[in-house]
């Protein structure tokens, strides 16, 4: 007998339509407006500057970027598993600040602001219905 | 715009209560504020009341400001709930003050009301990221204590502060709080104490955030004639700002453009400057919050905070005093109820009863809350600025 629906385990995404995955390279998906040249994400459909949706089409955005601050959680809500890194990354080349947890080096290891990063995507946790919730997050580029 | 002076003020301890029912923190502070003011609750014309959490904590998510003020006989006025984030008690404030200052009404009533401790911790910090965007940030896992210590990472790289700098905010204040009857921690800690204490997200220890607790306050807020008949003492509102966040995705994380633009309203519409200024309630929800918003609302020139509070200039006896009142650190942060908290504290230094952390000779005071995390910004900044 098929299991319901509702009580398949699912893969979900933590902020849906966050990032598209080609040729195995991973993206961030964003928005740019074609007037200022100014990049958003989560994507905005106003250009914040231009105060117009024309010409601000969802783009592509790149999947490297610098690390420019950084903490280490030990306290969360529920469904999160610290202790875990989060911080923020300075995409390239759009130059806009990311947050994203950290993954990939050793929570003691003290990285420094300007530390090159490189997007992957993992299982960020699992919900109380027992899905795995997946996201974008950024390791060091030299690990 | 016309002149509104505040007459009564009150304020419940702050602590973790809990078997107490928000309507009973509520009916005390409310209850306080009017006798303190000597008028009856049907003189009551409009009432504001912020709350931020309590949707999450006990599930009362709506009309908790008809829900506190029927405890005290208020009925049938236009109320309106209040939020936003830790300005919550503060907007509040702001809206009764624009009510009287209008010339729409005589008599307002602000408060502010929180349980924001449950038992759970893990469901009080589920609660708190509400006021992050929720669906972008929280979901990814970052946490309040989180995007302030992002905060405080950059701000100690920009100006080269140092942890032992940022923790002596918390033994100021906690000495403070010693001297409040109504402070949640009347202890004093040591800078070890701070500095070792639990990391909640580095650098911020448990000592360096703001304790989880719940509490109430509430102000009454008059025009001149009505001032002029219930009190000598009346604390004039010399200015009143609101700011919201600008959360460009390039900007300075160690900054707080929305405190400089409210901080400079607020001193512009009082005619005055920080000089003039014998005491600031600053949010210090955490310790790097005092430095970012003393510095933001132009109070101490940038990056010059550290020297401050190593040289003891933010005391009370000491040039600005900050915070006498135990700040958030000390006295607690039940989040709505503390704006309207702040307002008491300034009140009762320039009516001159603040007791044994009585700022000598006060006649100016400034009170800032401001609240939420959204893209490393802050969306709401609120500056008052009381005076004799």
């Amino acid at each position: 007998m098929t299991k319901p629906a509702s009580q398949e385990k699912k893969v979900l995404e933590a902020v849906p339509g966050a990032f598209v995955i080609e040729d195995g390279e991973p993206h961030l998906v964003g928005t740019k407006c074609s007037k200022c040249g100014a990049s958003f994400f989560p994507p905005r459909y106003i250009c914040t500057y231009c105060l117009t949706d024309e010409g601000v089409e969802k783009a592509k955005l790149g999947n490297r970027g610098k690390l420019y601050s950084y903490t280490v959680i030990n306290v969360a809500g529920k469904e999160f598993n610290p202790p875990y890194a989060f911080g923020f990354v300075i995409l390239e080349p759009e130059k806009i600040r990311i947050p994203a947890v950290l993954t990939g080096f050793d929570l003691a290891e003290e990285l420094e602001s300007g530390t090159p990063m490189k997007m992957v995507i993992e299982t960020l946790r699992t919900d109380a219905a027992g899905n795995e919730i997946t996201s974008y997050k950024f390791r060091p580029e030299a690990n | 715009m016309r002149d509104v002076a505040v007459i009564g003020v009150g304020m419940t301890k702050f602590g973790k209560f809990l078997e107490t029912p928000i309507k009973e923190l509520g009916r005390q502070a409310c209850w306080e504020a009017i006798k303190d003011a000597g008028i009856s609750p049907k003189d009551i014309q409009i009432g504001y009341v912020g709350n931020a959490c309590l949707g999450m904590i006990t599930g009362q998510a709506m009309v908790l400001g008809q829900i506190i003020l029927k405890e005290v006989g208020v009925r049938g006025i236009p109320i309106t709930n209040v939020e936003n984030a830790c300005a919550s008690g503060s907007s509040a404030f702001r809206e009764a003050w624009m009510a009287v200052a209008s010339g729409m009404y005589d008599v307002a009533i602000a408060v502010g009301a929180e349980k924001l401790y449950a038992g759970d911790t893990r469901l009080s910090t589920r609660a708190l990221a509400g006021g992050t965007e929720v669906e972008y940030e929280a979901n990814l896992g970052l946490t309040m204590p989180g995007h302030w210590a992002l905060r405080a990472k950059r701000f100690m790289e920009k100006y080269g502060t140092t942890r032992e700098q940022l923790a002596k905010v918390s033994v100021k204040n906690h000495k403070n709080g010693c001297f409040n009857p109504r402070s949640q921690y009347q202890k004093e800690c040591t800078l070890e104490e701070v500095l070792y204490s639990p990391m909640i997200a580095d650098p911020l220890t448990l000592l360096s955030c703001n304790p989880l607790g719940d509490g109430a306050a509430a102000a009454i807020l008059v025009s001149k004639e009505v001032a002029a008949k219930y009190t000598t003492k009346p604390i004039w509102v010399a200015a009143s700002s609101l700011s919201s966040g600008t959360y460009d995705l390039d900007r300075e994380i160690a900054r707080n453009q929305l405190e400089e633009v409210a901080g400079r309203q607020a001193f512009e519409m009082a005619g005055l400057g920080p000089e003039d200024l014998d005491l600031a309630e600053v949010h210090d929800c955490f310790t790097i919050a005092e430095f970012m918003r003393v510095e933001g609302l132009g109070l101490v020139p940038e990056g010059e905070y550290g020297r401050w509070v190593d040289e003891g200039r933010s005391e009370i006896g000491g040039q600005l005093p900050v915070n006498p009142s135990g700040g958030l650190l000390a006295k607690g942060h039940p989040v709505g109820a503390t704006g309207v908290a702040q307002m008491a504290e300034v009140v009762w230094h320039l009516r001159g009863e603040a007791g044994q952390r009585q700022v000598e000779g006060a006649k100016v005071g400034l009170a800032h809350c401001s609240g939420g995390g959204v893209a490393s910004d802050t969306p709401a900044c609120c500056v008052h600025i009381l005076k004799k």
